[in-house]
């Protein structure tokens, strides 16, 4: 177990080192190929000659790119200091960059915008296993009933309408529908937990809707699949032999052998959203990272588009290694193997 | 015309007329059709014949795990005075596992991977009986130390995967055993393992049976493992029952020209080899399209022996002689005494 | 008789485990060699580096006077005229979206070699000699019964009459009465076309059925090669007899009488226990017979195949 603990560790940090790489080489590649000046990146159209000059100096863009990337690294360990050209500042570490549009360190604001997301993401998950698995096990137990086919239709439909239709339904219903579902007159705005936990959870309901009816319609359909392929395992046949229940079989015998899946897709899914929930969360106007890089996008703000895409796959590697890890407690052969 | 007889004695396990049917696209494949046979108590009954001869199927039918399928069962499993066909699910469940078990053929599909065998084992027993973890737990060591697992009370807490083909054999007929049942049915448990290790299981079951007083069907296609193994055996083609006899009368004395083609076809170790072996000539029939007749009939070379081409036409019925002897054929049991395959 | 195969020192690795550790024997022009053992001894690796479907880590293999374990595929072409073989599992050895007569003629064409009636009449006589009817020259593998697949198997083989066709398991995976039917074509052809067979089977009677003698394994190695009759007369490897004794006997009337040597334990994976005889873990004679120095030998001396007119055994004390 250790050695494979050990050696997905291993595997995670390769990981994390070539996204930083591959990312570094996109975003300061990408400008000097279109031939556009990468202080406009930084610090806007309006920047005069002057000032761009003073900033590519100071960013040493002239210098090789293996440089700026290493200075861009220890600037993560030690900090940097950086300049628009007017303004010095001091960015402190962890410095993932600085965004001179802002004022503010890139890593400031990703930290204020996670738990948006990070709210947004859990809270839709459980919805979403909640309502997927348990509609995936009854359709599979039995399947061909009613249930089975209204839940098929209903999963369909779920996997097929947009996310966006979904969100902006939701949100007309709920602050200028009908009387009776108008229970968010004063639109849905989002609260910080620390603030107002009634309120962040009020506020958190319909977001949660919109991103869990997506997923648990598919969530639904793989539980169903695996669920049924593994009522007709040998292991499942031999559990009805010893006399159990049918609780006891569907219940211990077959869900625990369709967790593995499940959890692997869950780290998968988990770990793309924390990256940014961008369509939900422009949507109803809560300030997650999805947004913020949505906003870093159109303003053309690249050390925050820069920051939040190293912090996005950082995040997934992060998830793909707990999956592996779960995975690794939930499969003795596994656990065995390496 | 010969009618259908009971034997006398008064088995454990009574099949009568037993029928199992899958509805498929094609057409009602006839997994089972029309068997007959009886198990006494403590008996192992060997239930011998080829792929498609609906052996396992009736295995299956016996503990009513058809009953999740779309199978259609039809005729009567007694089982102790209760018809198991048309018992309540509720009263089926407290007879699975407590007084009837079943070890499979592959012990690695069969065991769970993601449980110790130790807990599956426990869990067999605490179905069935009200007792502590704890309790459980020790009488599930027991039994895989019965079985001969060595270390049983560190090889409680291993996986299935971590043992061998023979290890988790036995683990399945300790999970099988562990409530004492009164009838255990083996469905080709040593199929999947090394003759070597085939040899080990059957003593054990033997074993098993002597101690716990367990009548045994024992399924299998393999003539040998009868002989070595059972008191009696049901010889099974296209779903029914063709001959049923005493261990040593089946094979000093067999009645149906089915199972005299399958002694032919084997080749053996313990007998003269022969240049040429006897095999049954055609293929088994198509469960979908069952001869109307007798069912071996097509590959039969003793049908022109029967006047009137009753062997097309009349199906055979099942004739007990009432000494423990069933056979289904229209020969006269003084062709059959004259036209048998001398053995070589 | 000549020597149509011969194997010497004949190893195979897999990721470190030997799955074959120094096996040699010949098969001589006309002759079936059985090969005989259970799972994992390595008899199907062996079949498989015999007709170069696996390349040898070490050791030679001397087919009709060429050396084939380093031969290329170019060079092995027009030797697989001569060499071939039949799987256990035919279902998978077929392609499934060819019809019977384009696997027929796929040895002709690959060969380039024209039959003097015509490709089509040469396939058709070939379904008729393994007993399939030709007029199912168009039907595809899954329309055909595991029997006849197994027929179609065979016909395939030996379309070009090869000298030597390497049978792995050909049976095993049939019904009794079809098993017994495709023993007898096996045989049948063999006399008709004076074939070599190597015979690979984990079941002793059929092993017995066709070969004229048996090399029995374990664990990678021959433990003994002997004269058929003299092999199941009198085996003298402790494994030979545990085997032996261990076939279960269509007699009720054996029953209790037979000699019987009970194997403890599983066959160990391959690759273990490096020092000595690989079989005294599970060894009877070693258990029961043998004093200590005795033992010590086991233990610590690797026995190796030696040869007497009688046959060959690998055991530092063979029964007589």
């Amino acid at each position: 177990m250790l050695r494979y603990l050990l050696g997905r560790i291993a595997g995670a940090l390769t990981v994390v080192v070539v996204v930083s790489v591959v990312t570094f080489a996109i975003f300061q590649l990408a400008p000097r190929l279109t031939g556009a000046n990468m202080a406009f990146y930084y610090t806007g159209k309006s920047t005069s000659e002057a000032q761009a000059a003073a900033v590519a100096q100071k960013f040493g863009f002239d210098k090789p790119l293996p440089e700026q990337y290493w200075t861009f690294m220890s600037g993560i360990v030690a900090g940097r200091d950086l300049s628009d050209g007017v303004t010095e500042v001091r960015c402190p570490a962890p410095c993932l960059g600085y965004s001179f549009r802002q004022n503010r360190p890139v890593l400031e604001m990703i930290g204020e915008a996670f738990p948006v997301t990070l709210g947004l993401t859990l809270g839709a998950a459980v919805l979403w296993l909640l309502f997927g698995v348990a509609a995936g096990v009854l359709s599979a137990v039995r399947r061909g009933s009613v249930f089975d086919r209204l839940a098929t239709a209903v999963a369909l439909i779920g996997v097929s309408v947009p996310e966006f239709f979904t969100g902006m339904l939701l949100i007309y219903l709920l602050t200028s529908g009908p009387a009776w579902l108008r229970l968010y007159p004063d639109g849905i705005n989002y609260v910080p937990l620390t603030e107002d936990p009634v309120g962040w959870f009020a506020a958190m309901v319909p977001p949660w809707t919109c991103l869990a009816l997506l997923f648990a319609a598919l969530y639904a359909r793989l539980t169903r699949a695996t669920m049924l392929e593994t009522l007709s395992e040998d292991y499942v046949r031999t559990a009805w032999a010893k006399g159990l229940p049918p609780r006891t079989v569907v219940g211990r015998h077959g869900l625990r052998a369709v967790l593995p899946p499940i959890v692997t897709l869950v780290g998968l899914d988990v770990g793309a959203l924390l990256g940014g929930v961008v369509l939900v969360e422009t949507l109803f106007s809560f300030p997650g990272l999805g947004r913020l890089a949505y906003r870093a996008i159109t303003s053309q703000d690249l050390p925050v588009i820069m920051g939040v895409t190293i912090v996005g796959a950082l995040l997934i590697v992060c998830a793909n290694l707990i999956v592996d890890l779960l995975y690794g407690v939930l499969d003795p052969r596994v656990r065995n193997a390496r | 015309m010969p009618v259908e007889t009971t034997p006398p004695a008064d088995p454990l396990l009574s099949v009568r007329d037993l029928r199992v049917q899958f509805p498929t696209d094609d057409g009602l494949v006839r997994a089972v059709d029309g068997l007959s046979f009886d198990v006494a108590p403590g008996e192992i009954v060997g239930v011998v014949g080829e792929s498609g001869s609906g052996k396992s199927v009736t295995g299956q039918a016996i503990l009513g795990l058809l009953r999740r399928t779309r199978a259609r069962v039809t005729g009567e499993i007694r089982f102790d005075g209760r018809d198991l066909v048309t018992a309540p699910e509720a009263e089926l469940r407290r007879l699975r596992g407590a007084e009837l078990a079943m070890v499979f053929q592959d012990p690695l599909s069969a065991l769970h991977p993601y449980y110790t065998v130790g807990s599956q084992v426990s869990e067999a027993y605490r179905v069935h009986n009200r007792v502590s973890k704890r309790a459980a737990r020790e009488r599930a060591v027991q039994m895989l130390d019965r079985v001969g697992i060595p270390e049983p009370h560190r090889r409680y807490g291993a996986y299935p995967h971590e043992f061998s083909g023979g290890m988790r054999q036995r683990v399945m007929i300790a999970m099988a055993l562990v409530c004492t049942p009164r009838l255990l049915i083996a469905d080709e448990p040593t199929t999947a393992l090394d003759v070597t290790v085939q040899a080990q299981i059957l003593e054990l079951l033997g074993d098993l049976r002597d101690e716990f007083g367990s009548a045994v069907l024992l399924v299998t296609h393999d003539l040998g493992v009868v002989a070595e193994t059972c008191d009696s055996v049901v010889v099974m083609y296209a779903g029914q029952c063709v001959e049923q006899a005493g261990v040593e009368d089946l094979f000093a004395r067999p009645q149906a020209p089915y199972t005299w083609g399958l002694l032919g076809s084997m080749p053996r170790v313990d007998r003269d080899r022969r240049d040429r072996l006897a095999p049954i000539g055609g293929q088994p029939p198509s469960l979908l399209a069952i001869p109307p007749g007798c069912a071996f009939e097509p590959r039969c070379g003793y049908h022109e022996e029967v006047p009137e081409s009753r062997c097309v036409d009349e199906r055979p019925a099942l004739v007990h002689d009432g000494q423990g002897r069933a056979v289904r054929c229209h020969l006269t049991a003084g062709q059959r005494l004259t036209l048998r395959p001398v053995a070589p | 008789m000549t020597d149509l195969l011969t194997v010497s020192d004949l190893h195979k690795d897999f990721g470190g485990v030997r799955a074959v550790d120094g096996v040699s024997f010949t098969v001589r022009a006309g002759e079936t060699l059985g090969l005989v053992g259970e799972s994992g001894c390595g008899k199907s690796t062996t079949a498989r580096l015999v007709t170069r479907l696996l390349e040898p880590t070490s050791g030679s293999v001397r087919f009709d006077g060429h050396e084939i374990s380093r031969y290329p595929e170019r060079k092995l072409r027009p030797l697989r005229r001569d060499l071939q073989i039949v799987f256990q599992d035919p279902i998978a050895s077929l392609n499934p979206r060819h019809t019977a007569g384009t696997i027929l003629a796929a040895p002709f064409r690959i060969q380039g070699v024209r039959p003097p009636g015509g490709l089509r009449a040469a396939v058709a006589e070939l379904m008729a000699r393994v007993g399939l009817n030709p007029e199912h020259y168009n039907r595809y593998p899954h329309e055909f019964s595991g029997g006849q697949r197994q027929r179609l198997g065979i016909a395939r083989a030996l379309a070009l009459r090869p000298k030597l066709v390497v049978c792995d398991e050909p049976v095993s995976a049939l019904d009794a009465s079809v098993q017994a039917q495709v023993v007898n074509l096996l045989a049948d052809l063999r006399d008709e076309y004076g074939l070599s067979y190597l015979f690979v089977a984990h079941d002793m009677a059929v092993v017995r059925h066709l070969s004229d003698r048996v090399a029995v394994m374990y664990l990678g190695r021959i433990v003994e090669l002997a004269d058929r009759d003299t092999l199941y007369a009198a085996p003298r490897h402790p494994y030979t007899r545990a085997l032996l004794s261990a076939v279960p006997v269509p007699d009720p009337a054996l029953r209790g009488r037979r000699e019987r040597v009970l194997l403890r334990g599983d066959p160990p994976a391959a690759g273990e226990a490096a020092v000595g005889c690989r079989f005294r873990g599970r060894c009877p004679r070693y258990r029961d017979d043998l004093d200590d120095t005795q033992r010590e030998r086991c233990a610590t001396e690797d026995p190796q195949l030696s040869s007497d007119p009688s046959g060959a055994v690998a055991c530092h004390f063979p029964g007589h």
